[in-house]
């Protein structure tokens, strides 16, 4: 009887994971780019694996409700900022942060460098206001999924973009770039 | 009224950062070979350590090992104070005086606390 309990379970261990693979397959690409622009190349792999060892962990809770993507996208946001946390520590630690900002010319003629300029620029702003601009400018989400994600209101996620926006833009003035020349 | 504004808010600047955003998404460099692979060979094995009855005792056990040492050496590095001293040498009776004696308190919150 114990023997027959164990093998069910074992089955059952097997069907979840196969399960889980398929999630795990079918939204690797999506997740790795939401968080590449997140915590970029250094972290990417430690923060996929966090997000979906966090998934599986929560795996009930997925079934009860909401989109999976809206899901795993709400993981992810947390598991990114998280690390930017930790970065943000590490980085208050060295003292690099104040002077990048004030001394760093960035030559901005190609692209490359003007992404660079942009993830530079971002990561000057709160974690509220830079999930808001990742989610909506490069994931290209509209305004209701980024209220579930964040599980705050579509009011809220216009204000917040908003103020992004502001942040964003004063960033840029800080750093002497002018669109115009972009 | 911050729309009259011009430092507060320009809409032209907006909309020329709104477009420079959505043309400078950061592009995403393409997966390394094995990539993939590897991240779920990690995480399989984190997981499977959770699903495993032994793996959740063990984590177990190692969270209240943990939690026993911490007390055990905050205990350790308290008893040689001057309060561990004080309590552990004199019986409850006695403990007031002591704590008086060894000047742990002013005299005027002996006072305070005593009287």
């Amino acid at each position: 009887m114990g023997e027959c309990v164990e093998v069910t379970d074992e089955i059952e261990a097997k069907t979840q994971t196969t399960e889980f693979e398929e999630i795990y397959h079918d939204s690797y690409a999506m997740l790795r780019r939401l968080l590449f622009r997140f915590v970029g190349l250094d972290d990417l792999e430690d923060c996929l694996q966090e997000v979906f060892y966090r998934a599986w962990k929560a795996r009930q809770g997925f079934r009860a409700e909401s989109l999976k993507r809206t899901w795993l996208y709400r993981i992810a946001v947390n598991v990114g900022l998280d690390y930017q946390r930790a970065r943000a520590r590490e980085r208050e630690k060295t003292e690099k942060y104040v002077s990048e900002l004030s001394s760093e010319r960035l030559n901005t003629s190609t692209k490359s460098d003007q992404e660079r300029l942009l993830a530079q620029a971002l990561s000057h702003l709160s974690e509220q206001h830079r999930s808001v601009i990742v989610l909506h400018y490069f994931e290209d989400l509209d305004l209701q999924e980024i209220s579930e994600i964040l599980e705050i209101s579509v009011g809220s996620v216009k204000s917040r973009l908003h103020y992004a926006r502001k942040s964003l833009l004063k960033v840029f003035k800080k750093l002497e770039v002018k669109f115009s020349e972009l | 009224m911050s729309s009259n504004n011009k430092d507060d808010f320009d809409l032209k600047e907006h909309i020329q950062l709104e477009e420079f955003l959505r043309e400078r998404a950061p592009s995403v460099p393409e997966e390394k070979p094995g990539e993939r692979k590897a991240v779920w060979k990690t995480l399989q094995s984190r997981m499977e350590k959770r699903s495993h009855p032994w793996g959740l005792a063990a984590s177990i056990l190692i969270a209240l090992g943990a939690l026993t040492i911490g007390i055990q050496k905050n205990s350790e590095s308290r008893s040689g104070s001057v309060e561990s001293f004080v309590v552990e040498s004199y019986s409850p009776w006695e403990y007031e005086e002591a704590v008086f004696e060894n000047s742990l308190f002013q005299e005027d919150e002996y006072a305070l606390y005593f009287e």
